[in-house]
């Protein structure tokens, strides 16, 4: 008994350091990305852009659209891809077997014609159905294909691509006009960039007209609004500042822009796993370590996606399952990274990060509020102690997220109405009261269902992207 | 986009974040004492509580600065925008009524509503704004002369004065094209325009800029480039080299066409690439080059063939139709798809017998599926 009290204490200790660990790597990429959001935000001339875009100094870009059921979606992103303002670029369209109407709604929305077409197989897929091509946008092009899941829509969305960058985008995303513009840039103006990833932010509760976000207003249910500060800490502050470290491992699937024949010389997406985001921008890292090449991939803040958000408990939960069941898969697949000097800072910063406090994190929360009965049974429950630690332990999530919030309202310029700036900063107090908690077991879950969920997305309900 | 009370947000953010790792330190170093006994329990509930009060603090403040700032803003966002739409209207009235504009001092919008004016009008007029601009004493020369400005400040400088298009002020911004921060050294390459264009060509040769940054330079010289993209053909290393071919072809400088012949010839790769796109855009041919082509045509790398191929519609017909008919053998889909394109551009009737009749099927079949192409575009 003695023994379980003292392990039990020492437990106690381990959360402590775990918690003043992460707290100060918080705290790190919170200054990494002001400075990169601060910086970034003068670095940009419109000028320029404006100019270059008349020169045709972009490379041009293929769109890649996995889809799968996005009947309700489909047509208003493909429309928003369209509207892109961008010298030259094609979007590929990829049914990957729909169940429901997805070709059907875009053969009517594009008038698409079946037609014959020859690609180069240069990565593997599930076999093609059909290829299709629209009588009014000839930069459109439809691939209907056997399911086999987001990655390998994505492989024969490659094999189909013609142009040297190409962008992974989620069907039920919308693009701001000048995301492309932005990002594409920074190909043109470093050789070495391999991959560049964009900001993603909520899309419900604005107001969109012909597939483009007009304004970006809070969304009315509380779930959303809740992701829209989860979403601004992600990006305003890992990815900024693991981008800043130069140690970026996440480009996330809804926009991301890559050199197309990097991705090719790695053998495309992977299909086994349901991070197969992630695992392109890990396999990009590690060859090109392995290669000894100098390389970069960059996250840059204004480049903007916007998504559409899970808005009940289910979907968010099934979403969240998968992502956390994706970084396990990762972590796993390129476990020879791990605390590997021969990676330099990915081997002894970044992955560890990933598996001690992404991946491990909701198990290290979970267990600590699990083992609360527990002290108190042994005798070994300090209840004031106890509160104020978990107080203060709620106040760093609550400060982060208004530095999150802050990045986004002052230095981005978003949600620009009063009472929406109000209500994100008072949700950022009630995120860590309940909502936090249902996702970390959610995550805590999926640890434990890496291997029998292999594989498994879990269906994403819909709103459309009305606004 | 960055302003004044950002930047006090970010020194906000930064004292915040300071103090809480100290508090986070402070809490590590009293429980690993007390775990060691050394202290006792009353400090650590102390420790933890001063954690706790100095995180509360630092929501409050952050907090309550978001909404002092938002109100702050949108009031001078509202006084900015409606002196700057005064500003313009009067600006504009002088400018067609021949009389003269409100006198200086201008307060910061008006100075923006002249660049804007500046930005879009040409001529005549174009040049009553510079000179309205020289008269307003803008600050932005000054700002990039001054040792204390900060990076910000210099970089608006830099974009205004690219706005204003005034040649005297070259002069502020070419020490830039050599400045130790390569952000500064891209924003004034940008910029930089003006009379003195060659003194630009020889700073820009110093600035050791990337060459994709080097091309966004040319670009935007337009019609201006000419001279600084000769200087780099005769001075410039690869990557300079690279850029100054790249921009021949953009900007449509066949003056310069004959110059790109003998980097058909060159030892890097990418550079001859870039010598073949430039004589393709200019639709210039390659005259005693044309064996150099057809070599290239068989070299290991694809990228090369690939851009040769698209040349050779600009070789005596006979010669092209021939190694075109045998480019439609290569192994590379992306060359056979090269020169199917190459082909329809020069002989469509031989472009119909090639998806016909071509010995290699993969030639067949791309040329069938580029004659789809082509009547599905016409």
């Amino acid at each position: 008994m003695e023994l379980l009290a003292w392990l039990l204490y020492a437990y106690q200790f381990l959360v402590l350091y775990y918690f003043a660990v992460l707290n100060f790597l918080y705290a790190t990429f919170a200054l990494f990305g002001l400075r990169m959001v601060a910086r970034y935000a003068r670095e940009l001339s419109e000028l320029s852009l404006k100019d270059l875009l008349e020169r045709e100094a972009y490379l041009p870009v293929s769109i890649l659209v996995p889809t799968y059921n996005e009947e309700k979606t489909i047509a208003a992103s493909v429309r928003s891809f369209l509207a892109l303002r961008y010298p030259e670029f094609e979007v590929i369209v990829v049914c990957d077997g729909p169940r429901d109407r997805t070709l059907e709604v875009l053969k009517e929305a594009f008038r698409l014609v079946r037609v014959d077409w020859v690609f180069k197989r240069a990565l593997p897929t599930k076999p093609i159905r059909g290829v299709y091509r629209s009588l009014t946008y000839p930069n459109l092009l439809v691939v209907d294909k056997e399911n086999g899941g987001k990655a390998d829509a994505l492989n024969a969305g490659l094999n189909f691509a013609r142009y040297p960058l190409f962008c992974g985008v989620d069907a039920d995303s919308l693009l701001d006009p000048e995301a492309l513009l932005r990002a594409s840039r920074l190909f043109l103006e470093d050789e070495r960039v391999l991959a560049v990833g964009g900001t993603i932010r909520p899309l419900n509760g604005a107001r969109v007209r012909e597939g483009i976000v007009e304004e970006l207003r809070l969304p009315r249910g509380f779930l959303e609004k809740m992701q829209v500060i989860e979403y601004a800490r992600a990006f305003f502050m890992g990815r900024a500042g693991w981008s800043a470290m130069d140690a970026l491992l996440i480009i996330s699937g809804a926009f991301g822009l890559f050199r197309r024949t990097e991705a090719l010389r790695v053998g495309g997406y992977r299909t086994d796993t349901v991070g197969e985001d992630m695992e392109l921008v890990v396999r990009l890292h590690r060859r090109a370590r392995e290669e000894g090449r100098d390389y970069r991939v960059l996250y840059t803040p204004d480049p903007i996606c916007y998504t559409e958000v899970p808005a009940d408990w289910a979907t968010l939960r099934r979403q969240r399952n998968r992502w956390h069941r994706g970084l396990w898969e990762v972590l796993w697949l390129h476990r020879a990274m791990l605390f590997n000097p021969r990676y330099g800072r990915l081997g002894l910063l970044a992955m560890p990060y990933f598996f001690l406090f992404e991946a491990l994190g909701p198990v290290v929360e979970v267990l600590g509020y699990l083992l609360l009965p527990v002290f108190y049974l042994l005798g070994v429950f300090n209840a004031e102690f106890a509160l104020l630690f978990l107080l203060l332990a709620l106040g760093y999530g609550v400060l982060l997220s208004q530095l999150a919030i802050g990045m986004e309202t002052l230095l981005l310029k978003r949600y620009p109405r009063l009472r929406d700036r109000v209500a994100l900063l008072f949700l950022s107090l009630l995120e860590v009261l309940g909502y936090r908690q249902v996702l970390a077991l959610e995550r805590f879950l999926a640890a434990f269902q890496v291997l029998r969920k292999r594989g498994q997305w879990g269906e994403m309900r819909r709103k459309g992207l009305g606004g | 986009m960055w302003r004044r009370g950002e930047r006090l947000y970010a020194l906000l953010v930064f004292l915040v974040v300071a103090l809480e790792a100290l508090a986070l330190g402070g809490l590590v170093w009293v429980f690993s004492g007390r775990l060691l006994g050394v202290f006792d329990y009353p400090t650590a509930r102390l420790h933890l509580l001063r954690a706790l009060l100095l995180t509360a603090l630092a929501l409050v403040v952050l907090g309550a600065y978001v909404l002092v700032y938002h109100a702050y803003t949108a009031l001078k966002e509202a006084r900015d925008k409606a002196l700057y739409g005064r500003y313009l209207s009067a600006f504009t009235e002088a400018l067609f009524s021949g009389t003269e504009p409100p006198p200086p001092p201008w307060p910061e919008p008006a100075l923006e509503a002249l660049l804007h004016l500046r930005e879009t009008l040409k001529g005549e007029m174009g040049e009553k704004v510079a000179q309205w601009l020289r008269r307003g004493r803008p600050p932005w020369a000054f700002r990039l002369k001054s040792r204390w400005a900060s990076r910000p400040e210099r970089l608006e400088a830099l974009e205004a004065l690219g706005l204003a298009r005034l040649p005297e002020t070259l002069e502020a911004i070419l020490p830039y094209l050599e400045h130790r921060d390569p952000v500064l050294r891209l924003a004034a390459a940008r910029v930089a325009q003006g009379e003195g264009v060659l003194h630009l060509g020889e700073a820009l040769l110093k600035a050791g800029l990337p060459r994709g940054a080097l091309l966004e330079v040319f670009l935007l010289l337009e019609d201006r480039a000419e001279p600084v993209v000769a200087l780099f053909l005769e001075k410039g290393g690869r990557g300079e080299v690279w850029a100054a071919l790249e921009a021949i072809g953009r900007l449509h400088l066949h003056g310069l066409a004959e110059r790109v012949l003998p980097f058909l010839e060159a030892e890097d790769p990418e550079v001859q690439a870039a010598a073949l796109r430039a004589l393709a855009r200019l639709g210039y041919p390659p005259v005693g080059y044309e064996d150099v082509v057809l070599g290239l045509l068989r070299r290991e790398e694809e990228f090369l063939r690939v851009h040769a191929a698209r040349l050779l519609p600009l070789l005596p017909q006979n010669l092209a139709r021939r190694a075109l008919w045998e480019a439609l053998k290569d192994a590379s889909f992306y060359v056979r798809r090269a020169a199917v394109e190459a082909l329809a551009s020069l002989d469509l009737e031989l472009l119909r017998k090639a998806g016909e009749a071509h010995p290699d099927p993969y030639g067949r079949a791309m040329a069938a599926q580029v004659l789809r192409e082509v009547a599905w575009n016409s």
